[in-house]
């Protein structure tokens, strides 16, 4: 076994210790070996950073002299491993995944970083093995962690927990062991990322006849001829001639750039949120309005002067204003987004996660999006059958397959992809994933050795479409020998072809020729340009499939999303017949007479047929599209009134994505002009973020509902006192808004039970007539009731009857009447009477504010039981007792409730409204189970399930 | 533009039709297909508002049950649950003054002292106010509670005392109340508060500084003449400033200058009358307006001139 695992990540070298046997003991050979690799790194352009970290649950536990070596080695050993630590130029970094004793926690010291798990601890016991501290510990420890600890852990055998660590400033991060790679290679890639952008491209190009090996690319002018070579970037248009091109255009002016601009220029419409929120203000204000104006009829017929109409007026439209409405946004878009980032979905235009709920359409770029972008060999056709490299039993089926064989040399030979020296394969996407494919099932190093062979004999080895291989060959390669190729084999191949061909692969076939060497000596002198060697008679080796496969987790999560009502449609470049295959694949289409619509086909569709075809056809595959015709489909979509999401990643989405109500693009993957003109990026390509976008999207749009009807309700007994003070002139009862906590912390609570299960909402708005029926018919009358009811009580008490209050409020309210006759005759000055006003107003308030808070238990829910639910949601439960205490705050503070007039109120004042209370609880959980039900033949759901 | 004819057979299949604005409105007021009205059917019509009838009328149900139950439990329809300072009336009760001007926000008594057309609003105000002393006998139930009371008989429980109207002679109906005269009378009252009982200035030794001389002179002499008398609360009115005490003139109390004790507590007896106290402008300076301020005296009469505790302020103007 490997002690010490190499392995490469990108540009990351990661070294791993790896002998779990001994608690990763560093013996010699390990020793050695790092050195040497560190060394290697230190002067490798390909290696940014290395990363060190261990198997098991142990980082090292320093040193294994088990391997008896001369001492002199030792110490020429170990000072060559300390020296590689001290003087490696780049970035290193220590994933601790467990405790690192001796050497280990010296070598740590001298890492850049290090990242620990919380099981780690550092152990230095030179003391105690009576040898000197080693590995420059006396100088890096003290300036790391202080002379104090680090006389502690050197000469005192202190033993340092991860977390006495962090606070020391020995490491870097803490993690839970599980999370450790996981949140560590995070931070790795962040810092990588950064890199990338420090790191400038270059290129190779004649300018002015002068030759510059290394201009920056961003220079780059039209005229240079630049010298391309496989995975080189140049942001410029160019006219390629032989492996040489010439700029014709850059920025603003190439192709990428002109699609660029269109992103740019067009402008999204409005969110749905912001149409609804738009349209709610509106029909808001047409009420408050109509209301004032009814109330200033009122008034003005009943005698009352103008200054007193306009108070009236004003307080009334005042009182309609739902105040808590923005902040409740707000709080829900944001606390939204950030729990989106934590699934690695970044949310950079906030009302785009709640269009994301309402989302009807999405369009799908398949390329990068629903596929891996990665070509992959999935079946190979070998006489005369099919295998698919999926199979479990692959490669035991074709271990002594001559054919197989013969591919891999073909496969490998008949390439122009190399293999970069860190493993990497760069080169065209198919050959790099024949090459991958053939790393991934034999040892690379054989093809060399049949390199080797080449020497004594030519091979012609070709590949190429199967209809043109297959007339240039006249043998096949059997299990066991080579056969004339009949019509028989002629057609199993064209079958074959076509089979694979259907399913939406690249299809590839491979043959190869002996050439005999008389004819062709070793001096041959081949030219490919005008061939000089026969490419007739070949031997059929086989055909490959290649496809880029879909991504795993795309499948189940266009299945969750098609069963939550939203269409999703595929809109690609790519060809109909992978786009058919790749769309039934991940569940796009469910049956293979999906209707696929070529650019061509839109092309020739007037925008009314586009719009008659996407209503008549559901599962459509946009194939062969251009920029602008993906645009043309988005805007469609939106004429249909759908909700539209498009997901892309290329830079020929951005107009689309710009265009769509919610541009989705890849994190990872997506274009640096897709991520700008995009409202959310899935950090981490993945697709299935996108259902829990919309989870979290229709959530929010619940609460939202919720809230508002929270807010509304407590409108009306804001609004209905002035109606009574006008019309039967009874001292006004008052409220004051302190319901804008819950409000707010509505928007915190938990998805309902079919969030996911219904379709997107269409047309069902924010504020619906079934929740004004509901707000202002039912539950406002019933906290109004409480109100009136604590009020008469009071009044009551002290000896105004309610019969005796209506008709009062002239004599009332007139400073001047220092006698008015109360219903058992006694009489009250102007002053008594004010004060005797404020404790009703006051009542009346915490009567309101008490049904209020039980109107934030029924709106936690709108279908649920909140038997079900519970009260879980401890920013609402705070928020209610928040609500409560403030409104006694303003009740008994001295000052305060002289500010606001209210008033001290006697104990039982406060549980007047306990039975209203009760039965808006009592209501509200019948109606709700009436809507679970769909009792009265579904009555309430038509009602008011808002 | 090329059109694509394989596609075309849509176009025919599946045109959206779309009604007229108009027409929309007309369906929604009435519905021929459905004979929908205002968007329902009469048979939701009838639905809703049976739903909204069971609604409200358990609405209003639990209103009436807990209104019924509140009045049943706690109100007496004579006795106030909240007393004196458990209430918000609190312990010292109002002093108000008859006539009242016609504008409710002025205190000012205006009018021309020859005119009888100017002075018929005061005497008809005043004959309205004091008219439930007048028929007391007549008003049914009232008559027979009424005892003569004096300070030696306070009235017992469910017994009111008499007010006598001729004890205000010359303010009274017959005289228009000395309007025309330009020397008005001016009638005080204080409010009642259920239960409440004056704590006297019966010590003539000891009347508080701030009285008026003339007051403390004039309860020295009634109390002479009977020591009992000194269980009044007493009203003194004076001008507001040196000016005004100079214009008002002599300023008569009658039938005394404070309103009997045996009157007190009041506990909302059948017929119970407030006792009254007439104030008589003798000889008021014409063509000025006078401020004037009566205040009531009693030790559990709370003073505070801004707040208008335990004061009545008016403005008397004669031309």
């Amino acid at each position: 076994m490997d002690t010490i695992i190499e392995t490469t990540r990108g540009t990351v070298k990661v070294i791993r210790f790896n002998k779990p046997q001994k608690k990763n003991a560093i013996d010699g050979d390990m020793y050695l070996r790092v050195t040497k690799i560190l060394n290697t790194a230190a002067s490798d352009d390909e290696v940014s950073m290395v990363v060190l970290t261990g198997t098991g649950d142990f980082y090292s536990s320093g040193n294994d002299y088990s391997v008896s070596r001369p001492e002199g080695a030792w110490l020429q050993i170990l000072g060559d491993f300390i020296k590689a630590f001290i003087t490696f130029p780049k970035l290193l970094i220590a994933i601790v995944n467990g405790p690192a004793i001796g050497i280990a926690a010296t070598t740590l010291a001298l890492c850049d970083m290090v990242f620990a798990s919380e099981n780690a601890y550092f152990y230095t016991p030179f003391s105690k093995l009576q040898i000197t501290a080693e590995g420059g510990s006396t100088l890096t420890f003290p300036r790391l962690i202080g002379q104090r600890k680090a006389a502690e852990m050197l000469l005192f055998n202190h033993k340092m927990t991860a977390k006495e660590g962090l606070e020391s400033g020995f490491i870097n991060r803490v993690y839970k062991p599980e999370e450790l790679q996981s949140k560590a290679w995070e931070k790795i890639q962040e810092i990588l990322k950064s890199f990338n952008k420090m790191i400038p491209m270059s290129t190779k190009c004649i300018r002015d006849g002068v030759w510059n090996s290394d201009l920056p690319v961003s220079s780059l002018v039209k005229g240079d001829i630049v010298h391309i070579k496989a995975g080189d970037v140049i942001p410029a248009d160019i006219r390629i001639i032989e492996s040489k091109g010439v700029v014709l255009c850059c920025g603003d002016l190439t192709a990428l750039g002109r699609v660029a601009g269109l992103a740019a220029r067009l402008q999204p419409e409005p969110s749905p949120l912001a149409r609804e929120i738009r349209r709610f203000m509106r029909y808001m204000s047409i009420w408050a309005l109509s209301l004032g104006v009814i109330i200033a009829t009122a008034s003005i017929i009943l005698g009352y002067p103008f200054i007193q109409t306009t108070i009236f007026v004003i307080g009334m439209i005042v009182a309609n204003i739902p105040e808590g409405l923005q902040p409740t946004i707000t709080a829900s878009l944001t606390l939204t987004a950030q729990r989106m980032v934590k699934k690695n979905c970044l949310v950079k235009n906030l009302e785009a996660i709640e269009a994301l709920g309402a989302v009807t359409t999405i369009c799908s770029d398949k390329t990068g999006t629903l596929t891996k972008n990665k070509m992959c060999v999935r079946h190979i056709w070998i006489w005369d059958r099919k295998y698919s490299v999926a199979d479990p039993d692959f490669e035991s089926t074709l271990q002594v397959n001559q054919a197989l064989k013969a591919i891999k040399i073909c496969g490998a030979l008949c390439s122009t992809a190399v293999i970069l020296p860190n493993g990497d394969i760069q080169g065209d996407a198919s050959e790099t994933a024949i090459l991958n494919f053939l790393c991934a099932y034999d040892d690379p190093v054989t093809a060399s050795v049949h390199l080797n062979k080449r020497l004594s004999r030519y091979v012609v080895v070709i590949k190429g479409a199967p209809e043109c291989i297959l007339s240039r060959c006249t043998a096949v390669v059997m299990e066991n020998g080579n056969v004339n190729i009949t019509n028989e084999v002629k057609k199993a191949a064209d079958n074959a072809t076509e089979d694979l061909a259907n399913t939406g692969e690249r299809v590839l076939a491979f043959a190869d020729l002996i050439l005999d060497p008389k004819e062709f000596p070793m001096s041959f002198d081949f030219d490919t340009e005008e061939i000089n060697f026969p490419l007739e008679g070949l031997r059929l080796i086989g055909i490959i499939g290649l496809k880029d496969p879909p991504r795993d987790e795309v499948r189940q999560a266009i299945e969750r999303v098609r069963a939550a009502g939203i269409r999703v449609m595929m809109v690609t470049g790519d060809h109909p017949a992978t786009a058919r295959a790749v769309a039934i694949e991940v569940g796009i289409a469910t049956t293979a007479a999906c209707h696929v619509i070529t650019g061509n086909d839109l092309r020739n569709m007037t925008s009314d047929l586009l719009y008659l075809t996407l209503e008549k056809h559901h599962e459509i595959v946009f194939a062969r599209t251009s920029p602008t015709q993906k645009l043309q489909i988005v805007e469609a979509c939106q004429r249909q009134g759908s909700v539209v999401a498009v997901t892309g990643d290329g830079v020929n989405d951005a107009p689309a994505l710009r265009r769509a109500d919610i541009g989705i693009s890849m994190g990872i993957t997506g274009s640096q002009v897709s991520k700008q003109t995009a409202d959310i990026i899935l950090m981490d390509d993945n697709f299935a973020t996108i259902v829990l976008g919309i989870e979290e999207g229709r959530k929010i749009f619940d609460n939202l509902k919720k809230s508002v009807c929270y807010i509304l309700i407590s409108n009306v007994p804001e609004v209905l006192p002035v109606f009574m003070f006008i019309l039967f002139s009874i001292p006004l009862p008052l409220d004051l808004g302190t319901d804008m906590w819950p409000a707010v912390s509505l928007s915190y609570e938990k998805a309902e039970a079919d969030v996911m299960e219904r379709p997107p909402r269409h047309g069902d708005p924010l504020v619906s007539a079934r929740m004004l029926r509901l707000v202002y018919g039912h539950l406002g009358l019933i906290e109004f009731a409480a109100g009136m009811y604590a009020y008469f009580t009071v009044m009551a008490e002290h000896g105004f009857y309610p019969a005796d209050l209506f008709g009062i409020r002239e004599r009332w309210d007139n400073e001047a009447v220092n006698d008015v006759r109360d219903s058992l005759g006694q009489e009250w000055t102007y002053a008594e009477r004010k004060e005797l006003e404020r404790a009703c107003q006051a009542t009346y308030f915490i009567a309101v504010v008490i049904t209020q808070m039980m109107n934030g238990v029924i709106c936690k829910t709108r279908f649920n039981s909140i038997r079900d639910v519970g009260m879980k949601n401890h920013v609402l439960n705070i928020g209610l007792l928040f609500e409560l205490v403030l409104a006694y705050g303003l009740c008994y503070l001295p000052g305060i409730n002289n500010f606001f007039c209210t008033y001290p109120l006697r104990l039982q004042w406060l549980f007047l409204a306990i039975p209203f209370s009760a039965l808006l609880l009592a209501f509200g959980e019948f109606r709700k189970y009436c809507i679970r039900k769909k009792l009265f033949g579904g009555w309430y759901n038509e009602m008011t399930f808002y | 533009m090329q059109r694509n004819v394989k596609l075309e057979e849509f176009e025919i299949e599946t045109k959206p039709s779309r009604s007229s604005e108009r027409g929309k409105v007309r369906n929604f007021i009435y519905d021929g297909n459905t004979g929908a009205f205002l968007g329902r059917t009469p048979e939701s019509w009838g639905k809703i508002i049976i739903f909204y009838i069971v609604f409200y009328a358990s609405l209003v149900a639990l209103f009436a049950i807990c209104m019924v139950t509140f009045h049943q439990q706690f109100i007496n329809p004579r006795v106030p649950r909240l007393q004196l300072d458990r209430g918000l009336i609190g312990t010292s009760p109002g002093l108000g003054f008859r006539p009242l001007p016609p504008d409710v926000r002025s205190t000012l008594i205006w009018y021309k002292g020859t005119s009888y057309e100017s002075y018929k609003y005061w005497e008809d105000q005043l004959k309205e106010f004091l008219s439930v002393y007048k028929m007391k006998g007549q008003t049914a139930g009232a008559g027979q509670n009424i005892f003569n009371c004096d300070f030696r008989n306070p009235p017992p429980p469910g017994k009111v005392c008499d007010v006598d109207i001729r004890g205000w002679e010359p303010c009274i109906e017959e005289n228009h109340f000395s309007f025309h005269k330009s020397s008005p009378c001016i009638f005080l009252k204080l409010n009642r508060i259920y239960g409440w009982r004056p704590e006297f200035f019966n010590d003539t030794q000891h009347l508080p500084q701030e009285m008026p001389v003339e007051l403390q002179m004039q309860i020295k002499n009634i109390t002479e003449y009977n020591r009992d008398y000194a269980n009044m609360v007493w009203v003194s009115c004076q001008g507001e400033t040196p000016a005004d005490k100079e214009n008002v003139g002599v300023v008569r109390y009658l039938p005394y200058p404070g309103f009997p004790g045996y009157f007190y507590p009041y506990q909302n007896a059948e017929g119970y009358l407030s006792p009254l106290v007439a104030v008589h402008l003798v000889r008021p300076k014409t063509g000025i307006v006078i401020n004037i301020e009566c205040r009531a005296w009693a030790k559990n009469i709370k003073y505070d001139r801004r707040e208008k505790l335990g004061v009545v302020h008016f403005e008397v103007m004669i031309e």
